[in-house]
Formats: C-alpha cells, structure tokens, sequence
C-alpha cells in the first residue's frame, strides 16, 4: 500500500488502459464547471493486458449536459450505453437538481431501453421507464409502482459526481460527505471524496499532471476523480470501469 | 434471527442409501393445493464466502438485501458447493448431477456431457417460462440453448452487474398476470473481480491508493496460516498462483477490505430485483432461492480464490424464501446441504417431475419445517478431477486421488481445520469409516469418460 510521496510511476488507473491512450488527447483549452458545458466519455474496463491481450477494453460511452437554468437549479442531462455480450444497454436521465455542493437531485426522470438482437427478447420486456422526486424527508420512485425511500441528510448520484467534483477546490479542505443512490434506486451509506494531490502522468506522446480526489464508502471500490487544471474531469476510475474523456464543449453539446 | 437445530439423533448412524448418502425418505413434501405453478426466482452470486453477509455475523459490511431477504426466507450455515470451481459448481446445479458424471470437472476444458438436459430445458418443457440474465459459465452448453437470455453478462462484475440486475428488474416489471410461470435466473458475477484484484496485486503492485489505509480494515481471521504438509495439490496452490508469500499482514487485511466492498456492490444489485419482485406484487408467488457457486480463500489458510475444500472456497451461502410457505427469519444450523439440492428443490416447488438421477434432494420439507427426519448424515463435494470431501456434522475427510496425505478435521472443535487428525491413531476408525463412505458414493455414480485433456489442448501441448 502507498501514500502519496511514492506515487513516482505511472498510476494504476492509467496504465491499466495501455495502448487504449496512444492515440488519445485530453481536451483542452478554458473550462468554466460553474455554466453550461458537456462531456462525453469512454467507458472502458479497467482489466490490465494479460497474455498479449491488451487491456482497457472499450464497452459503451457516458454523455452529460450541465445547464445553470437559475441560481437555484441545474438541469443535468445523462445518457450512458453499457454493452455485455450480444446486448446494449442505455439509460437517459433528465435530473433537475439543487445548485449546492453535491448538485442534490430534486426531480428526475430515468429510462433504460434495449438492444438485443435475439428475437426471443422483446424489447418491451425489459425497457423501462421511471420517474422519482423528493418529497419532505422522502425519495418518492415511481416506475410500475411506486416506493418511497428515506431521503439521506446529503445525497447524490454518481452521475451528479462528474459535475460536483469539478466545483472542489484543489486542496486538502474539498472533502465532501455524502450518501449515494447510485441510478437513484442503490442506496450506498457513508461515501467520503478527498483531494488526494497531484500527480504527473507520462503518456506515450505526452504527460499530464493532474489533480486526484478519491472517493470510499460502502457498496463501491475507491474511485479516482482525475481532473486537470481547469477543473475537468478527465477519467474517473473504479476497480474494474473508468471513463475517459473524449471530448468538452463549454455551451455547446460534445 | 432465530437458529434452528436439529437433535443429534434425528441422523443416521450410517446412509446405506449411496449416492451423497441421501435419505430419499425426505424428498416427498406436502402437496399443496396452488392454483398455477409458483414463479422461480434463482440468483446466485460468484466466489461469495458464506459468511460475508451481515445477517450472518460478519461486522465488515452491510449487505442489506441479503439481510432482507435472509429475514424473509431460511437460511443455512452447512451449505456446501458441489464443486468449488466456477463451471463445475454451476453444471452441478443445473444438471443436478455430480461433476464426475456431467462431465464439467474443472473450468472450460471439460465440456458439460450433451444428452445431460440443464433446468433451463427441464422448466421449458414443464411450461416455465425460463430465462437468463447474467453469468452463466457452463462449459460447452450455449446459454442461448438452454434458456430466452435478457443479457448474458460478462467477465467484470463491476461493468456489467448492474446490466444484469435492470434486466432481471424489466423483466419482473413488465410481467403480466395472465404470463406464464417464469424461472428467472440471475446471475451476478461479483464478488468474483477480486481475482482480478489478486491478479493485480500478486507483486505487490503498489500505486492502488493514495491516502493511508482505511481506519477500518478487518482484522486476520483466526486460521490464517497452514499446514505445510497438506495434499500435493494444496501445496502446488499455495506456492502456484495462489502464492502471496510476498503479502504483509496488511495486504491481506486491504484485500480482505476490498472484498468486502464488492460483496457490497453484489449486495446492491440484489436489492434492485428484490425491490421489482416486491413493487409487482409477485413476491407472493415466486421462490427466491440465493446462493453462490462457491466461496473465497478470504485469508483464511492464507489462500484467496477457490478449487480447494476447506470451508471457505466448499462453503456457501444459501437462502431460500417464499412467504405464508417458507419459515422466515430461520437460520438453520444443523442440516448439511449441497449445491446438488438445488434442481431437486426447484423442481419440486414447480410440481414438475425431477431431472433424471439427480443426486440431491429437495429442501423444501426444511424449509417448510415438516417432517425432516431422517436427513442425510454426509455429503460429497469434490475439486479438480481427483479431490473429495466427505463432511458430516462432526467431521471433514479429505482424499485426492494417488495423494498419500489424506486430511480428517474435527468441525466442531477445530472450525478452522488446522489440525489434521487423519494420522492421529485415535480417529482411525472415523478416517476408515468415511473413506468407506466415499467409496460407496464413487461406485454409486455414472462417472462421464473424461478425456486426460481436451483435444485442442492436447494438441498444443504436443506441438510444445
């Protein structure tokens, strides 16, 4: 196990991807987190190369909008494609939510639909659509039915991450507390992000020094939140998935 | 949780029955008068240790879904994989028939035997409407035959999970009455990527964390050491892939950690289709059965992974729960399972004939708290093509084929089987008497011709 003072080689989360990042650059230019923007990562797995197989594998895509619609709300607008075997999935998630640290949801509406190219599957038997809201002290989820949930004193999800991780500041003060509804239906108690440092990351045609926070709690592996300079999110990173930033638009769609 | 306990009279003195030393007396349960075929919900988890579970004592966690559910339904503690391995166990459950006779003795090499129908044909032919979504790892038997599949998963528990659990959701949600009874199986790969999390670690790869290690890393358990004179093939494990010599006391305790958080991760995906089951109403009118292929070194005999019998790879969770049939909030302590009661379970809550010789039997008069005696005094669990464990309520026998070492373990005064009592003059009669029952229980089988190796295998290794 290491601290910070040994992180001299390139960091797991970075070379698990190897030759996946050859080819790629990281967005750059002036990045504002606090007006509209829009990120689209890679979703990889974060499997390292074994038996010349190489590792990173790429399975699916994560889409977000951040719009200030006042000081008091930010509409988030999500989509992400996840891919197992002969089937695909994608959910979309408009999340109406409070404009303070964690970007608390307040109102949100979920669909997930399908792909599978089997005939014996319809779609329609898996496709779903959801809705939810807070209510008093109570997170109201309404699908096929409806059930109500203990709302946590300071709650998120972990798409509204990407956008309230990119209002941290760079030090050792940006800890955010928190529990997470994880697709807002995963309830995972106790989650905990520090600012871990800086870190440089030699690439093959290039390096990069980035800013770490970490993430831990109960129901997920510590994640990485690796953000540049301007306050971007350039890949987060559990134990075995990771997005990677393709491409940021500020006011525009990615 | 309320325990139950069986008297030590209500066993056998001895099975004269063969096969896994089943008392066939117990399979025939109350008829119950139902209007349709109950809907069956099996889930199972990948390398799950049995006793990670919070309901189940271990302080290290929260897994509040398994903990709902073990408050709803009965649970064991002596429940054991038929074969600690990921394709054997699961052919196992699937066929209901002993590795040695489908043929599926070691992951991927050894191909399932053809004519051996699976649960997912035997339910569809019964009019089941039987479906997949996630892991399914049964060798040489494509998925897509056995079973309509919602997703089949993947490899990485952590990117596909949750694919699998919001299938298994749709497809409860969007259930109408007038369907068909189902047969939805579900299963999640995790806690398995922490093969992966070994894989990577096995050097002791640093740079996985930045801050100091969490405050609270569990501790070593108790039988973290071994016995250097165990069998060849628990030697070969313990200086093959298995090896972590190079491990301190906490890389064990991080891993230990680690592993905990992914049964966590499991535990939230269980949640999700639990929560579908009850929104819908149908909880009422499915069996939910949960267990685990087989469990996780976990640090105990500082082994992680599986392939071996001490109770920690042999051992698994098992909870089954139907409300108004099934007794709820029972943690039964007493009765040796094995995964091989699985198709003999689920069959005959379906009120459909069983699958041909299998060789477990239904659970359901435990579950029901019938009339349970007589039980079986032992079961069979076995590993790689040559290892075999024979487990009564006081001892476990183990024996590997040609291997001069042969393992007897007191369960009761030595949970953690470090002392191996096989030479011990004393135990003489009990080694003898459970090698006897072993060798009853091989005759008893229709071993499958197995191959020394695969063809395609064969053929690499002699160009070699």
């Amino acid at each position: 196990m290491n601290s910070d003072s040994s992180m001299t080689t390139m960091p797991r989360d970075w070379s698990t991807l190897g030759k996946r990042l050859d080819n790629w650059s990281p967005p750059s230019g002036g990045f504002d987190p606090s007006i509209q923007w829009a990120t689209h990562y890679a979703r990889h797995s974060l499997i390292p190369e074994r038996n010349g197989k190489p590792g990173g594998a790429r399975a699916g895509a994560l889409h977000i909008e951040y719009t200030l619609k006042n000081d008091d709300l930010v509409r988030l607008q999500v989509s992400e494609v996840e891919k197992a075997g002969f089937t695909t999935m994608t959910t979309q998630a408009g999340i109406n939510c409070a404009n303070n640290g964690l970007l608390t949801p307040r109102r949100w509406s979920l669909s997930c639909s399908w792909q599978n190219p089997l005939k014996v599957v319809k779609n329609s038997e898996l496709d779903q659509q959801q809705k939810g809201h807070v209510e008093g002290k109570e997170l109201v989820l309404q699908g096929s039915s409806e059930r109500r949930v203990p709302a946590p004193r300071r709650w998120t999800t972990f798409w509204n991450l990407f956008a309230a991780i990119q209002h941290l500041p760079f030090d050792a003060s940006a800890t955010l507390n928190f529990d997470l509804f994880e697709a807002f239906d995963q309830h995972k108690a106790q989650q905990r992000i520090t600012y871990a440092g800086r870190h440089p990351i030699a690439l093959k045609n290039k390096s990069l020094d980035l800013h770490v926070f970490e993430q831990t709690g109960c129901g997920i592996m510590p994640w990485h939140w690796w953000l540049d300079d301007q306050h971007r999110v350039v890949l987060a990173a559990g134990n075995r998935r990771a997005y990677l930033l393709m491409e940021c638009k500020q006011g525009g769609v990615a | 949780m309320k325990t139950l306990k069986a008297n030590r009279r209500t066993f056998l003195k001895a099975s004269g029955a063969g096969g896994l030393g089943l008392i066939l007396a117990a399979q025939q349960a109350p008829a119950i008068a139902q209007k349709r075929p109950p809907n069956i919900l099996f889930m199972h988890l990948d390398q799950q240790h049995w006793e990670a579970v919070s309901a189940f004592g271990c302080q290290h966690l929260h897994t509040p879904s398994i903990d709902r559910l073990a408050a709803r339904g009965t649970s064991f503690s002596l429940s054991y994989s038929a074969n600690p391995v990921c394709c054997p166990a699961r052919a196992c459950w699937y066929t209901g028939r002993a590795s040695s006779e489908n043929g599926v003795v070691m992951n991927d090499k050894w191909p399932i035997a053809k004519e051996m129908p699976d649960m997912g044909q035997w339910f569809s032919a019964r009019g089941y409407d039987s479906v997949y979504s996630g892991k399914w790892h049964v060798t040489a038997r494509p998925l897509t035959k056995s079973f309509r599949v919602l997703t089949p998963g993947s490899g990485i528990g952590e990117m596909t999970d949750g694919m699998v659990s919001r299938a298994a959701e749709g497809f409860l949600r969007s259930r109408q009455r007038s369907d068909k009874p189902f047969f939805l199986n579900v299963g999640f790969l995790q806690p398995h990527d922490c093969c992966y999390w070994v894989f990577e670690h096995r050097e002791n790869t640093p740079l996985t964390r930045f801050g100091p290690p969490p405050a609270d890393l569990p501790p070593l358990p108790a039988n973290h050491r071994f016995d250097p004179n165990e069998p060849a093939p628990l030697r070969a494990l313990h200086s093959g892939r298995h090896h972590r010599s190079k491990w301190t006391a906490e890389h064990w305790r991080w891993y230990l950690w680690n592993y905990y958080r992914m049964v966590e991760m499991a535990d939230a995906e269980i949640g999700r289709v639990l929560n579908a089951l009850d929104d819908t109403g149908l909880s009422e009118e499915t069996l939910v059965v949960l267990t685990s292929d087989h469990g996780d070194g976990l640090a105990r005999h500082a082994l992680t992974s599986k392939m071996f019998l001490y109770d920690e790879a042999a051992r698994v969770p098992f909870i089954a729960s139907m409300p108004g049939q099934i007794q709820s909030d029972q943690r039964d302590t007493t009765h040796l399972i094995s995964g091989l009661d699985v198709a003999p379970t689920l069959c005959d809550y379906a009120g459909i004939d069983g699958m041909p010789k299998a060789r477990g039997v239904s659970l359901r008069n435990l579950l029901e708290n019938h009339q349970t005696d007589p039980w079986r005094e032992f079961l069979v669990a076995e590993t790689f093509r040559s290892g075999r464990m024979v487990r009564t309520p006081e001892y476990k026998y183990i024996a590997y084929h040609n291997d001069p070492v042969k393992q007897l373990f007191d369960m009761r005064s030595d949970p953690g089987e470090l002392k191996n009592l096989a030479t011990d003059a004393s135990k003489a009669d009990v080694v003898r008497n459970l090698a006897g029952r072993l060798d009853t229980w091989e005759k008893h089988l229709e071993a499958y011709p197995l191959k020394e190796l695969p063809p395609k295998r064969a053929r690499k290794r002699k160009k070699s």
